[in-house]
């Protein structure tokens, strides 16, 4: 479904609570946080450790249910799809970004990258092809056969983006995806957010602990203790 | 399906533990000693302890196996996560763990018939499994007790 035609944002939270534990251990890691990504959006969460920044992201990627609340991507609800759609709509639909890269240590850098694809049913030819192509917009296509182990820890992550570019996603969610990384390699990583923005079509969500990485979208949603308490509009990168 | 099996089999070159694949052998050996030797004594009540005695060792094995195939998938646990993350489907991830399981328990088995028919060899003893299809149902055993236990395994990990 295109959003833009039909109206309906990209990315929608509604409601969106969770909590953990039960009776007096229970912890609110959420409470009833509204959040609209809008197609081609980069939208910033800004907040301090313990906010509940990864809590909103694992949500909104369908990794964890809400307790209260539902989170729509194009308008498809995915508290209502089974954990087989669900995965398969992540596979198709969201990519995914982490304070650390996560790859699959027994994968080369490109098959890494076409993983998702092979998961989805693409031939190895196919697969690699088109990874390749996200190799050389992150600008890592030299490295393409190497071991993940012998990367940099910036080289590791921008791979990570290229198997999140990889698919064409509709949204990306990332999550600190810069905390462990130094400035240089995080403004490179965060330009390249911004590209996936501008030129190949996605919906940005960032967390962060940073405002000057918030800086760089076009709109800062505050979270405090599980509460979003203020939006500001920020639409000049640094 | 390919996917799957090349997961695995990179998984296992990476780290094999000999431990899953010794705890595999056992059912398979027990089973062809139990049978073999089954057949030396003399009363029925002493067939069947001799059959509960081995049906306990079966038990322990596999036992043991899971707990040393759940080692082993915890160990790797942040990747098979990550498999999740990039929109595996359950039953990808548990084809993963389960491929891994049946590599393991399909070599514990070979090793576990080899074992089996050396014991009866040296022991003078008439050799079972003798026919074909008895060594099947010894490997089958095998094998569905690895996958069993694989299964078992492979839950934390689907069910994040």
């Amino acid at each position: 479904m295109d959003s833009v035609s039909s109206g309906i944002p990209r990315l929608r939270a509604e409601r969106l609570s969770r909590i953990f534990g039960q009776g007096a251990a229970a912890v609110r890691a959420l409470t009833g946080v509204n959040l609209d990504i809008q197609d081609g959006e980069f939208v910033a969460v800004l907040g301090p450790s313990g906010a509940g920044k990864t809590t909103l992201v694992r949500l909104l990627a369908g990794l964890d249910t809400p307790s209260e609340g539902r989170v729509l991507l194009d308008g498809s609800d995915l508290g209502r799809l089974s954990e087989a759609r669900r995965a398969r709509f992540r596979r198709l639909r969201i990519g995914l970004l982490w304070p650390t890269p996560h790859l699959l240590s027994v994968l080369s850098v490109e098959e890494n990258v076409a993983l998702p694809l092979l998961l989805n049913g693409s031939s190895k030819a196919e697969a690699l092809h088109i990874a390749q192509g996200a190799l050389e917009r992150v600008g890592l296509s030299a490295h393409r056969a190497e071991d993940p182990a012998h990367l940099m820890p910036a080289e590791a992550q921008l791979v990570a983006l290229a198997r999140a570019l990889a698919v064409s996603p509709a949204v990306i969610l990332a999550d600190e995806p810069t905390g462990r990384l130094d400035t240089e390699a995080g403004d490179r990583l965060l330009r390249l957010l911004r590209r996936a923005r501008d030129e190949w079509g996605q919906s940005v969500l960032l967390t962060t602990q940073n405002i000057r990485v918030a800086a760089y979208a076009d709109r800062i949603v505050h979270l405090r203790d599980g509460v979003i308490f203020d939006v500001t509009p920020f639409n000049e990168a640094p | 399906m390919r996917l799957t099996l090349i997961l695995a089999l990179r998984y296992l070159r990476r780290g094999c533990p000999l431990s899953a694949i010794t705890l595999a052998a056992i059912t398979p050996a027990a089973l062809v000693l139990a049978v073999s030797l089954a057949s030396r004594l003399g009363d029925l009540p002493a067939r069947i302890q001799w059959g509960v005695s081995m049906g306990l060792v079966i038990l322990a094995a596999w036992l043991g196996l899971t707990k040393a195939l759940m080692g082993t998938f915890q160990a790797r646990a942040t990747e098979l996560t990550s498999l999740r993350e990039i929109g595996a489907t359950p039953a990808q991830i548990r084809g993963v763990i389960l491929m891994q399981a049946l590599l393991l328990s399909g070599s514990g088995t070979l090793l576990g018939l080899l074992i089996g028919l050396g014991l009866i060899a040296l022991t003078g003893g008439r050799p079972v499994p003798s026919l074909p299809i008895e060594a099947a149902v010894v490997a089958g055993v095998g094998l569905a007790s690895g996958g069993v236990a694989g299964l078992v395994a492979a839950r934390p990990f689907t069910h994040l």
